[in-house]
């Protein structure tokens, strides 16, 4: 292997464990949300609106 | 992919499928969602001094709703069978803002409260709403607990005409043991909305042994005085066993009385007592003259003697929002 071929296969194997590593870090980074999107629909049972017109029996 | 939320304090972690504390904010796919957009659990329309506001368009109806789940895990909750619940096991009825604004015109109400558990989880129901309820003319008004991140918090609030805000203790020990919170962005929450231009009033629900002593009164009254101004109306709450609290009985009349007392010793202009009857603890008296303003009857008010939101006898300015 001339020297030149040497430092080629170096360089290349620094790019690949470089590569890795970010692939790694953006993996391991969590990504942030203040606001959350929108699921098309509601994981539980849907009731109708009904009467709506009387207090909650709920505290507030 | 894991991802974090960043709208409470909490600042869930959520890995991937898992909801965060509050049980409504979920990892799909590294998104975070929200599951109850539109779907309120609870809508009804309540008088406002239910929420309770006593200083806020005083006997008007007020369209108030509110989704499954909460931050906090209040062992004293006195709505924990829709706060702690899990979407998946609690019933909802389709309510998108676009609807929500039109049933609050329906209903003739001039304001809509986000209310019941804790409208900061179902954020962005309540923003995208009160912003489109602003559009139409309404009001909103917020029923919280005030345990949010500061940026969303002051985005909100530009949409938020009248808050009542839970100081439940002036002790970041009892924050952490009874609510799994903390005291700091309560306060500053506390702050920023008073500074926010809204009218704010302030909920403190007196437990017996935990947060009923003197000192611990005196502390919080003079904290709201120095940090929210002495026109900051506050209401003692009475405590009732329940959830996890059922070892403590309900609070007496005589520690509401001198919570009162207290409170408003320590200079307080305007304070109640909730949760019971109680014959000057419901009123709202003139801080000048001591001219009865405004009588009120559990919810009901029976008589309003403000003149352009003023004393009658000596003119002095009420705070609130009265029209
Ligand atoms: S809003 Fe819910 S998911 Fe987001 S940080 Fe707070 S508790 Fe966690
Ligand atoms: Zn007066």
């Amino acid at each position: 292997m001339t020297r030149r071929g040497f430092f080629h296969g170096v360089a290349g194997a620094a790019l690949a464990i470089l590569l890795g590593a970010a692939w790694l870090v953006k993996k391991a980074v969590p990504r942030r949300f203040t606001r959350a999107h929108r699921l098309p629909a509601y994981p539980g049972p849907v009731r109708p609106l009904g009467n709506i017109s009387k207090p909650a029996k709920w505290s507030g | 992919m894991q991802v974090q939320c960043e709208l409470c304090p909490k600042n869930c972690l959520i890995g991937p499928g898992q909801s965060g504390e509050c049980r409504v904010r979920i990892n799909i796919d590294g998104v975070l969602r929200t599951v109850v957009y539109g779907y309120p659990c609870s809508i009804s329309v309540d008088p406002v001094e239910k929420k309770p506001l006593f200083h806020f368009l005083p006997g008007t109806p007020i369209l108030s709703i509110a989704t499954v789940g909460c931050n906090l895990h209040c062992r004293n909750c006195q709505n924990w069978e829709i706060s702690q619940a899990n979407p998946e096991d609690t019933p909802a009825a389709l309510c998108p803002p676009e609807r929500l604004v039109q049933l609050t015109r329906e209903q003739a109400c001039p304001s809509i409260a986000y209310t019941y558990t804790e409208p900061i989880i179902y954020y962005e129901y309540t923003y995208d709403s009160a912003r489109l309820a602003r559009e139409a003319g309404m009001r909103n008004v917020l029923v919280t607990a005030g345990y949010v991140n500061e940026q969303p918090w002051r985005q909100l609030l530009e949409y938020v005409d009248a808050a009542n805000i839970d100081l439940k203790a002036i002790s970041d020990e009892f924050y952490q043991r009874v609510c799994s919170a903390t005291l700091k962005p309560v306060q500053d929450a506390l702050v920023a909305a008073k500074a926010s231009g809204a009218l704010v009033e302030v909920t403190h629900l007196i437990i017996p042994t935990l947060n009923d002593q003197s000192e611990q009164l005196q502390q919080l009254s003079r904290w709201i005085k120095t940090n929210m101004g002495a026109e900051t109306p506050l209401h003692f709450s009475r405590f009732f066993p329940k959830y996890k609290m059922l070892n403590l009985p309900p609070t007496s009349l005589k520690t509401l009385d001198t919570a009162r007392e207290i409170a408003m010793e320590e200079g307080l202009q305007y304070v109640y007592i909730g949760n019971i009857r109680s014959k000057q603890g419901q009123n709202t008296y003139c801080p000048e003259c001591e001219r009865l303003l405004i009588e009120r009857s559990g919810y009901i008010v029976l008589q309003n003697n403000l003149k352009d939101g003023r004393c009658p006898d000596c003119s002095k300015e009420i705070y609130g929002v009265w029209k």
